[in-house]
């Protein structure tokens, strides 16, 4: 009989010791959809997955392979949670990582992301994530200072957004289906960029084109059309607003029509005076607070 | 909830059998080492598939959380593993211990049974006169608070009473995927409940008023058209005011008092039109916005909306919410609200106090790191916050100027008091009432009597208070 309670009871404290091993580590369920969502939201706008293409950032195509190799002895998923929270720590290329974009993010949802990139060429391996993600917390010059908002201003942006700038005719905050982006990116999460950027993308949108969004123009029958350009087997698309929404041209191979790509965006520039000084500080604090 | 079934089956297979084996032969030992191996093994299957949880508390109390079906699947679960292993055991010549080996079975089939007709049978096990417990899971709840349970057909959303306060008006989804909104009528006298569907054809009735004989249903739908390359979303939100014309409990004439509401518009369409008030010869409505936090687009996103019972004078009386939820008159003659916290942040489901013209900071006070100059924040950040309902003062129990509280997400109705400190401000704190399995609404009758209603079990609690002299 003694050993038979001796079986159980060994049995029972493994069974104990395995299951407060696991509650231990406190990490996430990883959640690939949520990873996804976070990359679309956070990242994308600068960074492709896809093979040769690039924005602001390099492409991050098969990047679990290639943050394997980056640095000696650093495994690809400490290399990618360094990327984010300590992207000064190496530059793979020339760029800038928005400042203090982990802690925007938060370290559950960087999880998610990382997760997500890991993934994509079938590592379901997520063991090793727990080290970065118990080892990171906000370092130094991320600390958030608590900043003061007002709601009056922040209204004021709104209605600029909505009203006087048009944003909303083109950019949406709550994309529903892929024609919410057909024109312009989303801004939901545009926040996210310092007040710097967001100035600059603002007085100078053709500077800072997003990924994935070409513009060209072309003659057809005496006339000048333009708009955002794709680029198609059987030819090309050209597609710009009309009224509430889209007048779309297309363009065969077999036509005879010149066509040209521009490196000029549909958004207009607004250095140009179309808003006061006061009127800008606002619809950037409004934009701040896009999350 | 699988990896659950198999780990319990497991452990009580591997447990038993340990217990059965007989040391002295040789091969009991190479038999107890694999039986050890193979246990362990579930486990760590299991604890890796469920990282970031609490693998004992899952396993001890998920069946809780999960309702009666997580509870029976468990017992189930064990029982077969008893019985397999005792008829393993037998099989390979150990002893037999028949009379577990038979009870063993007869749990195990008796909780698949239960969990295969459990809608059916808990009318026939449950206790309909119970006062502290009723049902299959004991209902625990405050000193001088008696909870009965009342099993329903159907998911609901809202409650409230009629002409007196037996007569019940419980809404919500008897169809799948939140399809089929109807209201039913209980009668709760002694210990006799009678029911009956006395309105239908809603999309998500989520809001339930009484006044004077009508009834009315705050609901929305989802409506969408493409327009030119996108899809534009309908106003489906509404308000609608019904009338029994031929006094057989039926209400059979049905008009939108109030339409053009945003309704259940993507991306978050979760969110709606829900709880109404009817203070003062006013309707009060509550308004969501269609996300998580960004911004409200129409202008009536993210409000408290007013008019007069017919639909007249409808205006903004309050904006700046998210997705408010509960609303009601409470302590010190003013309306109250619960606003639902967004999902990327989790910080709490708010309880606001709401006056006219007042705005509130949503989405702006979700901002990690930002302090908001300007509107007004909320009395209390509660862990969930649902339907609310008022226990007037001067009610003769222990919660008069209270303000009753579902609390969805922490299975439980508590009461809340706001009192006001010397400098004027106000002060919130909550006492807990009962343990309530995802409580969505509530509504205080009068007499000492309240009702709740709890999504997850699909059931009506009416709640009695004791008389306090």
């Amino acid at each position: 009989m003694g050993y038979r309670i001796a079986g159980v009871v060994l049995f029972a404290i493994c069974s104990v010791l395995i299951g407060e091993m696991n509650y231990s580590s406190r990490l996430p369920q990883v959640r690939l959809s949520q990873g996804k969502e976070g990359f679309e939201k956070y990242c994308r706008k600068c960074h492709s997955l896809e093979a040769g293409e690039s924005g602001f950032g390099p492409t991050l195509h098969r990047i679990a392979s290639v943050a394997s190799t980056r640095r000696s002895g650093q495994s690809a998923v400490d290399y990618l949670w360094e990327s984010v929270v300590d992207p000064a720590a190496f530059k793979a290329t020339e760029g800038i990582m928005p400042v203090g974009l982990a802690s925007e993010i938060g370290r559950e949802k960087l999880f998610q992301i990382i997760s997500y990139l890991m993934s994509i060429e079938g590592n379901r391996d997520y063991a090793s994530l727990g080290g970065g993600a118990s080892k990171w917390q906000p370092v130094a010059s991320e600390a958030k200072r608590e900043v003061e908002w007002s709601l009056v201003r922040l209204n004021r942006g709104k209605e600029l957004f909505y009203g006087k700038g048009k944003c909303a005719e083109c950019h949406i905050l709550n994309p529903v289906n892929s024609a919410d982006y057909l024109l312009a990116p989303s801004l939901s999460g545009v926040g996210v960029n310092d007040e710097a950027y967001l100035r600059e993308s603002l007085n100078c949108p053709s500077c800072y084109l997003s990924r994935g969004y070409r513009f060209g123009k072309a003659m057809i029958e005496d006339e000048l059309v333009s708009g955002r350009l794709i680029e198609r087997e059987d030819g090309l698309v050209l597609i710009n607003r009309k009224d509430s929404g889209f007048l779309v041209t297309k363009i065969s191979k077999e036509d005879d029509i010149e066509w040209s790509e521009t490196k000029t965006s549909l958004m207009p520039a607004y250095a140009d005076g179309a808003f006061s000084g006061e009127e800008m500080d606002d619809l950037i604090l409004f934009l701040r607070s896009l999350r | 909830m699988l990896a659950q079934i198999v780990l319990f089956y497991y452990l009580a297979f591997c447990l038993v059998c340990l217990l059965m084996i007989d040391y002295r032969k040789r091969q009991g030992w190479w038999f107890a080492v694999l039986l050890i191996a193979l246990g362990l093994g579930v486990v760590g299957v299991v604890a890796r598939q469920t990282r970031g949880e609490n693998l004992l508390q899952s396993i001890l109390f998920g069946w809780y959380s999960e309702g009666r079906g997580g509870f029976f699947t468990r017992i189930a679960a064990l029982a077969m593993g008893v019985f397999s292993a005792i008829s393993l055991m037998g099989a390979v010549g150990q002893r037999s211990w028949r009379m577990v080996q038979v009870a063993a079975l007869g749990v195990g089939v008796g909780g698949v049974t239960l969990l295969l007709f459990r809608d059916a049978l808990t009318h026939l096990v449950s206790d309909p006169k119970a006062s502290i417990s009723s049902g299959f899971i004991s209902v625990s709840s405050a000193k001088g608070v008696r909870v009965r349970r009342i099993d329903l057909p159907f998911y609901p959303t809202a409650v409230t009473t009629g002409k007196s306060v037996d007569e019940v008006f419980v809404a919500g989804y008897t169809g799948a995927y939140l399809q089929g909104g109807a209201v039913y009528r209980y009668d709760v006298q002694g210990e006799d409940v009678k029911s009956k569907q006395v309105a239908n054809g809603f999309t998500r009735p989520h809001g339930l008023a009484y006044d004077g004989g009508d009834l009315f249903v705050s609901r929305a739908g989802q409506f969408n058209r493409a327009i030119k390359g996108r899809m534009e979303q309908e106003k489906t939100g509404a308000v609608t005011r019904m009338k029994d014309l031929d006094s057989d409990g039926v209400f059979d004439y049905y008009e939108d008092i109030v339409s053009g509401l945003p309704g259940a518009q993507m991306p978050d369409g979760l969110h709606q039109n829900n709880g109404i008030e009817i203070f003062d010869g006013k309707l009060y409505v509550t308004v969501g916005v269609s996300t998580d936090h960004t911004p409200a687009v129409l202008d009536l996103e993210g409000t408290i909306m007013r008019c007069n019972l017919d639909g007249s004078e409808l205006t903004p009386y309050a904006k700046g919410l998210r997705n408010p939820y509960g609303i009601s008159i409470g302590p010190h003659g003013k309306i109250y609200v619960t606003d639902n916290d967004p999902n990327f942040a989790e910080l709490g489901d708010k309880f606001c106090l709401v006056e006219e013209g007042t705005t509130f900071q949503f989405p702006y006070d979700t901002v990690e790191g930002v302090k908001v100059d300007g509107g007004v924040p909320p009395l209390k950040r509660f862990s969930s916050a649902q339907g609310i309902s008022y226990v007037p003062a001067g009610e003769k129990n222990a919660f008069e100027d209270r303000i009753l509280m579902a609390s969805y997400g922490d299975n439980a109705l508590s009461a809340v008091r706001v009192t006001r400190n010397a400098q004027g401000a106000y002060e919130v704190d909550s006492e807990f009432v009962a343990k309530i399995s995802q409580v969505v609404d509530t509504h205080y009758a009068g007499s000492n009597v309240a009702y709740a209603c709890s999504y997850a079990e699909k059931a009506l609690y009416r709640i009695e208070f004791d008389n306090k002299p």
